[in-house]
């Protein structure tokens, strides 16, 4: 490296300040700190209004591009927890970022195509397309076909989807100055340096396995030929009350997710809502047919889960050190560990980012592709690790 | 890692539904590349033949190493592919192509025995997948080559505009060849230098093929098409393309004069874009790069008709001209109004980020046509209806189009003067009303049509003196088809009239037989509006109750309001013509909204009917005033009253004690089929003593019913 090049940086700011345009511009500034940035990522409590946060935040980044989204709760600073805005920064020399989004309603893989066209104009050797799809729009497997059709195999794929803070009204999606819903917007990012993607859950099958007999792909009415919704609350031995009380069956099902039997280990798929109408369980990208397994976890599991996604993203790097970590924690696990899990995780995220900043957000449904064509993960914790 | 072998049943069963989902066979191929990459943790996956790779997944936005991945070898190897590394690959032959096979290309890991098997298994089920898409295909292309061509002579027997003619044949072939561009250029006599040209580009055109198109003989132009996908087209297109061409030819071989094809565009009467140029302004506006969302607004004059009917042409052109000019005034361009001729007009609104303002336009539409209009020194008035389709969702100017024409037959059946905006639920009703439609068109010769009798009773004496005939269609896969959905299919068809031909025979047939131990029962008749409209309906019902040695007096016709209103003049000769010849008519449905107590005495009535709506106690106390009101309004003209759709003890003393003595419904008898009705009804026929007691209920009708109602009065006087 010559004296004149700027080394490659990742860094981060936060804001709780209670005004929109304040708190991006204050996170925004802070993670940049003057340096021209190659991309600016802002992930954000659903409690700001996101028109404003937008508009703010492209102004604080400047001339750099700016994707982002809303949140079901940030990581930044060794702490999770709800109601800021965290912004990562990205420069230095060897660093370069392109931004495009698409919609979901001009259909589910020509948006995630759609994201991933700043694919086509990066030039360093290491390469990865960070997606950031509404997490309530269904349909992650199209957009992942979508992308990876576009980047091929010589791209990773890494990313959360936006949340709502488990609300299930809206989630938003900012590229540049403007806030959309329905949409998934790509941040394609090439480096001169290596970059590592770790996927880690620590769910376990619990039981024998089960058949969905019919589903839509987004919603399954049924599995063993039973409804779905109480053959699974039977199997899960449910409280009563998760039968028919929508707070008691969510803070139940949070706890147990899906699992479908895959090559290279279980795909977990949590169960985001129930129709207790129709008596069938909302659980995306499960399609009819599918084997599929209950699964358990615990505190102590999803903190194995952590260390496995770690292990995972620092072996991607190659032996170089890691500039910064970029975490898409699924707002499941976030459920279960409860206050004082959600503790020690972000103490042991911290504790294994040691020196290198650490930030990201709690997700309705991950992205995260190193081998293989597959990227939707669900239940789950993705890394990206920058070298 | 999960032992494979014993899902594999149930990976195949996953991998044939999301095939299932295809609607096309080269969605099938993509579909498939992805999965089989998807199945085994593979960077790529591949659909390939001799022809080449059909589809592939893994190279990104790179062309693919099609020499490479050809020489893949079968079985498992070990492949360097650029871009990707050494890829451990896995083939299985798949039979649906020439040297078909799927392959999976994986960096991590090599495969297991059962993984060659679930691959084998995929390639079986795509094989059977691309086969029956391919039927399906293959199906939907001949029916839909037929259905073009169909509409395409269809229009020019109708000596439809020569534009819309030519830009059918253009569209239709093209369609019909998996939407190859095609372009059609014409010769114009007038200025030889700048040829007239329908369609596509020529110059885009890729290794066009050309059939010559005729003026009485004469070459006049050229049909031309170009190849999609770089493949050369083959005898089966150029045959194809010489049928359109030949249409064409036909076309304008009639349409002969220069002056046809210089106004083509525009409708002689308003100046007005004419809908093929509103149609590909229309689609020009969706082709923009950037495109405005916009609105379809089709515009349908209510009770333009009547004007028509009773002033004549001239008169409805004259008004014409005057909505022609009020549309224009309430858009911001002229250019974005059309009219479509007849009575129908269109607009586009482009709305910026305002959908408010479609609604607006409407509205604003609806309101200046409901404004009286002057027209030969008599005020007019009439109505406007609109439909609205927004754009968006792939539509293209055809669909939208009709979109916004569904949603204006929407609000038109919700009673007109007002605006639907399109929902796609619109077209799934259209869709299986059009099914019905097609269905009910040999229901007759397959025997699912039958006739039921429900018997009308005298309230008094608890005697059955009449029954209805009501038709009833068991469709083999839906079952019953409700009479609300069954008669106005086979009104908009037509084929209520074979249907009700049929219906009559049935129950004459039925009626004369059952008069030989009940020589005063009387069988009632449904004709709709489409009937009393057929040249020589009376004449029909007359032989066909001729045929049945039924006397007319026996035979009751029931005819709706609406029809009334519908066609007036047409339908009260008809309607003299029947009741001359002794056959009674009775007014169904009376009190359902059109009512117009003038037609009681201007038309030929016995009997009026009323509706259900009132019968029901569910409009109260208004609802039960309108009963007596009836039966009195009956007591003065001298028609017979008969309650519909009795359907409890409640209503059957509600009705008696307003008056009515004659009834029909659910509590009293439901229909019946007719094999073994004789038996019920003379059992209930015990009633006939207390007849006499009549008398004093039902006061006294005019024209000579009367004072006493005995066997004879019911012979001489139509009636029940």
């Amino acid at each position: 490296m010559s004296d004149s090049e700027v080394q490659r940086w990742m860094s981060v700011g936060t804001s709780d300040d209670p005004r929109p345009d304040a708190a991006a511009e204050q996170a925004v500034a802070h993670a940049i700190a003057g340096r021209p940035a190659a991309l600016v990522m802002i992930f954000v409590s659903p409690s700001y209004d996101m028109h404003e946060v937008a508009s703010s935040a492209a102004r604080a980044a400047g001339d750099a591009p700016l994707v982002g989204c809303s949140t079901s709760g940030e990581i930044a600073e060794g702490r999770g927890g709800s109601g800021r805005i965290v912004a990562v920064a990205l420069g230095g020399d060897g660093l370069e970022a392109h931004t495009s989004m698409g919609l979901i309603a001009d259909g589910a893989s020509e948006a995630g195509g759609a994201a991933a066209q700043g694919l086509l104009a990066l030039t360093q050797p290491h390469r990865a397309l960070i997606l950031l799809p509404d997490g309530l729009a269904g349909e992650q497997v199209s957009v992942v076909r979508g992308a990876y059709a576009v980047g091929g195999a010589a791209v990773k794929l890494v990313g959360g989807c936006a949340g709502d803070e488990l609300q299930m009204a809206g989630t938003w999606q900012i590229l540049g100055d403007r806030a959309y819903t329905g949409a998934v917007v790509g941040a394609a990012i090439g480096s001169a340096g290596p970059i590592g993607i770790g996927v880690g859950h620590g769910w376990q099958r619990v039981g024998e396995p089960m058949v969905v007999t019919e589903s839509d792909g987004a919603q399954i009415f049924k599995i063993d030929d039973q409804p779905a919704l109480d053959y699974y609350l039977k199997l899960t031995n449910s409280s009563p009350e998760a039968y028919s009380d929508p707070l008691a069956w969510q803070g139940h099902a949070l706890e147990r997710p899906l699992g479908l039997p895959r090559p290279g280990g279980d795909e977990v798929r949590a169960v985001l809502g129930a129709d207790f109408e129709s008596r069938s369980l909302f659980c995306g990208d499960v399609p009819q047919g599918s084997m599929i397994w209950v699964m358990e976890g615990n505190a102590e599991s999803v903190l194995r889960g952590t260390e496995d996604a770690f292990d995972q993203a620092i072996e991607g790097l190659e032996g170089a050190t890691a500039l910064g970590y970029v975490a898409f924690d699924c707002a499941a696990r976030r459920n279960i560990l409860g206050d004082d899990g959600l503790a020690v995780e972000t103490a042991r995220l911290a504790q294994r980012a040691g020196e290198v900043p650490l930030a990201g957000f709690y997700t309705y449904g991950e992205v995260a592709r190193r081998s293989g064509s597959r990227g939707v993960h669900s239940a789950t914790l993705v890394l990206l690790a920058l070298g | 890692m999960t032992d494979f072998s014993a899902v594999s049943p149930q990976r195949l069963v996953v991998f044939l539904t999301e095939l299932g989902r295809c609607a096309t066979s080269a969605e099938l191929v993509r579909q498939a590349a992805e999965l089989v990459a998807e199945e085994f943790d593979a960077e790529v996956g591949l659909v390939m033949s001799s022809d080449g790779v059909l589809a592939g997944v893994g190279f990104g936005s790179a062309d693919l190493p099609t020499d490479l991945l050809q020489s893949i070898p079968s079985g498992v190897a070990l492949v360097s592919i650029p871009g990707i590394g050494r890829c451990h690959t896995m083939t299985a032959a798949c039979a649906a192509f020439p040297s078909g096979r799927i392959v999976a290309g994986r960096v991590s890991a090599r495969y297991t025995s059962s993984d060659r098997d679930l691959l084998l298994g995929m390639a079986g089920v795509l094989d059977l997948a691309t086969r029956s898409i391919r039927a399906l295909e293959r199906e939907r292309a001949r029916h839909r080559a037929l259905e073009i061509l169909l509409a395409l002579q269809r229009s020019i027997s109708h000596r439809a505009p020569l534009a819309k003619i030519l830009a059918s044949v253009t569209e239709g072939a093209s369609s019909v060849m998996r939407g190859c561009p095609v372009a059609l250029v014409l010769d114009d006599a007038l200025d030889p230098t700048r040829p007239v040209h329908v369609g596509a580009a020529v110059e885009t055109l890729v290794d066009p093929v050309s059939i010559p198109v005729h003026v009485q003989g004469v070459t006049a132009g050229h049909l031309l098409a170009g190849s999609q996908d770089g493949t050369p087209l083959g005898e089966e297109d150029r045959a194809l393309l010489s049928t359109f061409a030949e249409h064409a030819s036909l076309a304008l071989t009639d349409a002969r004069t220069v002056e046809a094809m210089k106004e083509a565009f525009h409708d002689p009467l308003t100046g007005l874009p004419n809908r093929p140029l509103f149609l590909d302004r229309l689609k020009a506006a969706l082709d923009k790069r950037d495109p405005n969302p916009l609105a379809v607004l089709f515009v349908d004059l209510d009770r333009f008709k009547d004007v028509n009917d009773t002033m004549g042409h001239a008169a409805g052109d004259e008004l014409l001209l005057q909505v022609a000019e009020r549309i224009r005034a309430t858009t911001r361009t002229e250019s974005s109004a059309a009219r479509f001729g007849g009575d129908e007009f269109a607009l586009v609104v482009e709305y910026g980020s305002e959908p408010g303002i479609v609604l607006q336009v409407a509205e604003r539409v609806i309101a200046a046509v409901a404004k009286p209009f002057t027209v030969r020194g008599k005020t007019v008035l009439i109505g406007a209806t609109v439909g609205i389709a927004f754009s968006g969702h792939g539509r293209d100017a055809s669909e939208l189009l009709a979109d916004a024409d569904l949603a204006m037959y929407r609000a038109k059946r919700a009673g007109g003067g007002r605006s639907a905006t399109f929902e796609s639920k619109m077209r799934d009703e259209l869709t299986s009303r059009l099914g019905l439609a097609s269905d009910l068109t040999g229901a007759l010769s397959r025997d699912e049509l039958s006739v039921e009798f429900q018997p009308i009773f005298d309230l008094t004496t608890g005697r059955p003196i009449a029954v209805e005939a009501l038709l009833r269609w068991h469709h083999p896969v839906r079952g019953i088809v409700a009479p609300s959905e069954l008669i106005p299919i086979a009104e908009s068809t037509g084929l209520i009239v074979p249907v009700g031909r049929w219906v009559l025979e049935q129950a004459c047939h039925w009626a004369s037989r059952w008069r030989e131990s009940l020589p005063d029962l009387k069988v009632s008749v449904n004709a709709s509006v489409h009937q009393l409209r057929e040249p020589g309906f009376a004449e029909d019902v007359v032989a066909a109750i001729t045929r049945a040695g039924l006397p007319p007096l026996a035979l009751i016709m029931e005819v709706t309001e609406s029809a009334l209103i519908a066609d007036h003049d047409g339908t009260i000769e008809t309607l003299e013509k029947l009741e001359k010849a002794g056959i009674t008519i009775a007014l169904d449905d009376f009190g359902t909204g059109y009512s117009a107590l003038s037609y009681l005495h201007k038309l030929p009535l016995d009997i009026l009917k009323i509706d259900r709506s009132f019968v029901s106690g569910g409009q109260g106390e208004q609802g039960d005033q309108l009963v007596r009101t009836i039966i009195d309004l009956g007591k003065v003209y001298g028609l017979e009253v008969v309650a519909e759709g009795i359907e409890d003890e409640a209503q059957l003393q509600r009705l008696i004690q307003a008056g009515c003595t004659l009834g029909q419904g659910y509590f009293l008898s439901r229909p019946a089929i007719p094999e073994g009705l004789i038996e019920k009804l003379e059992h209930l026929d015990q009633g006939h003593e207390v007849l006499t007691e009549l008398e004093s209920h039902v006061g006294q009708p005019r024209g000579g019913f009367g004072s006493t109602i005995d066997e004879a009065a019911w012979e001489e006087r139509p009636g029940y």
